[in-house]
């Protein structure tokens, strides 16, 4: 199958359930709940080494916060509720708390709760209040530029991380193209981030390695260095290969998102192929049939 | 389904009616209903005597020409809505724990005391003790919302341990005394000795200047997060009222705040609002 000569490859990328919360962040301005959305959502790209992966979903306009300030709704992936709970009281902590201005809500409207007030209030050494607003509990905690407002918990709900699209190119310049455009398309699919850099990722990987020590290793099939080895899954004029990596909080949001950013990446030239990483499909409990993907109706 | 219970003669004196709530009697009949006993002292007699009953049993219950001397209406009510059309006595929604009372008059002493849950709604004033604890216990309402639109009297939110207490008018001297959590909010002015003794909890005052205590600090005005959830909730869930006009008359709220009673355990916050 072909779109717009782009070869798309009769494959399916492997996902797997995960545990995942929305946290709204507000701040003075735009500014500042950018900075603290990029701190508590930095070195998060993967949960081979990072705890958990997240991300900015978007920017919130002072209309639809809380608090009427402007905000960031920011997305945390992990593979158990026990890690997720603990990588968001690190976060919000080291991260929110910190940051001048904010205050930090429950994003989710429904889902098992997982504390975040609740353990950041012992920051304020007895001096924190609790408030119980329109039936929701909040923690005001002093601090040095007044006071921090956190909501006591915030719903944990299952969801679905390691979507992924593989784009093969004639160049460098034209596999970055590509993944750019993807990028820029999935993101505006709500509920869904791309968790590596620029939502990129260079370095895909494969399960295992000739040292015991180490989980993952490069995918050697796909560096073109090594293109023409007989394990080498690129062919002639195949120079780079780029993937992004999608984790949504439904099965759903994620299809949507490969939907959109296949489609908008098909649109560059030399681009030669787009695929998909799996493993057979013996792991991951869902599986995204690119071809299939793109039977979706456009929704963004 | 409304029920409604219309007076038929004034009461020759205090009676109760405690156990007359919508969530009990939707499963009786009128006539069961009717001879309900009441608590008049040591007789008990029959609630026909003072109502005539009519319509259907269910989570609406309607009281009409009620009178002063009938006390804790709407008592222990866990679900439905309860109107009590004219003055209502002492103990009105006390210990509520759901549902909705309307009261379109005023009420006794003690209104929502031990309250846990639902809404009170006064057209009127309230009496003294408002949402308060009874003398020997350390708690008084424990959750839900009450609404004045007009005047509270002594000790508003004596002992308050969580809830709302929002009051349109003015309220009395002691309000929000030796409050243990929640928030009290006075459109008008409030009385003396505001906040004595109060440990914990926000008392949120529109009106114009008030005598604190000296074992009152004053604090740096930097709650707007909360103060804007605070405003966004009310504008939300407020209908019309003597309240609801006064909060949401400025397009900012700022003012000064004070900490408190250092007397006590002194985590407690007195914010006017300018």
């Amino acid at each position: 199958m072909k779109l717009n000569g782009v070869f798309i490859e009769d494959t399916f990328a492997e996902a797997f359930g995960m545990k995942a919360a929305r946290i709204v962040v507000t701040a003075r301005d735009a500014t500042w709940a950018r900075h603290a959305g990029q701190a508590a959502t930095g070195f998060a790209t993967s949960v081979i080494a990072c705890g958990c992966e997240a991300g900015i979903e978007r920017e919130l306009d002072a209309g639809e916060t809380p608090d009427g300030r402007p905000g960031v709704a920011l997305l945390f992936f992990a593979v158990s509720t026990k890690e997720l709970a603990k990588q968001i009281e690190r976060r919000v902590g080291q991260c929110i708390l910190t940051c001048p201005g904010t205050a930090a809500f429950a994003g989710l409207e429904a889902g098992e709760p997982l504390p975040m007030g609740k353990a950041l209030r012992y920051f304020g050494d007895g001096f924190q209040i609790a408030k119980v607003i329109g039936g929701r509990r909040y923690w005001r905690v002093p601090v040095m530029d007044g006071e921090f407002l956190c909501e006591e918990t915030t719903p944990m709900v299952k969801a679905v991380g390691g979507g992924n699209l593989i784009f093969v190119a004639a160049s460098a310049a034209a596999a970055l193209a590509a993944a750019e455009r993807a990028v820029a398309a999935l993101r505006r699919v709500p509920g869904v981030i791309a968790p590596f850099p620029g939502g990129v990722v260079r370095s895909g990987s494969k399960v295992g390695s000739k040292y015991k020590a180490l989980p993952a290793s490069t995918n050697d099939a796909w560096c073109p260095t090594l293109r023409g080895r007989p394990a080498s899954a690129l062919a002639e004029g195949e120079d780079c290969v780029l993937e992004t990596v999608i984790d949504g909080l439904t099965a759903d949001a994620v299809a949507d998102a490969m939907a959109a950013g296949l489609r908008a990446a098909c649109e560059v030239d030399g681009l030669r192929r787009v695929t998909a990483g799996n493993y057979g499909g013996k792991l991951g409990q869902f599986h995204f049939k690119l071809r299939e993907i793109l039977e979706r109706a456009p929704c963004y | 389904m409304l029920l409604r219970l219309t007076l038929r003669q004034p009461p020759p004196g205090r009676i109760s009616l405690a156990g007359i709530v919508p969530d009990r009697l939707a499963t009786m009949s009128t006539a069961e209903i009717e001879r309900l006993p009441l608590r008049w002292g040591r007789e008990t007699p029959a609630l026909g005597e003072f109502f005539s009953v009519a319509g259907t049993p269910g989570p609406h219950l309607v009281f009409e020409g009620m009178d002063a001397r009938f006390c804790d209406a709407a008592r222990g009510m866990a679900a439905g809505e309860c109107e009590i059309e004219g003055e209502a006595g002492d103990f009105v929604a006390a210990e509520l724990a759901g549902g909705r009372v309307t009261v379109r008059g005023s009420v006794g002493a003690f209104a929502a005391s031990g309250m846990r849950g639902g809404e009170l709604h006064v057209s009127g004033d309230a009496g003294e003790r408002l949402g308060a604890a009874l003398p020997w216990l350390a708690a008084g309402m424990q959750g839900g919302r009450v609404i004045v639109d007009g005047n509270a009297g002594a000790r508003c939110g004596d002992k308050l341990r969580r809830g709302e207490i929002l009051i349109g008018g003015d309220a009395g001297d002691f309000c929000a005394a030796r409050m243990v959590a929640g928030t009290i909010a006075v459109a008008g002015r409030a009385g003396a000795h505001a906040g004595y003794g109060m440990r914990r909890g926000t008392l949120l005052l529109f009106g114009a200047g008030v005598a604190l205590s000296p074992t009152f600090v004053e604090t740096a005005f930097v709650s707007e997060v909360y103060l804007r959830l605070l405003r966004r909730h009310w504008r939300a869930s407020l209908g019309e009222g003597a309240f609801a006009a006064r909060a949401n008359e400025a397009a900012e709220w700022c003012g000064r705040r004070w900490l408190g009673d250092l007397a006590s355990d002194g985590r407690g916050e007195i914010i006017v609002l300018a």
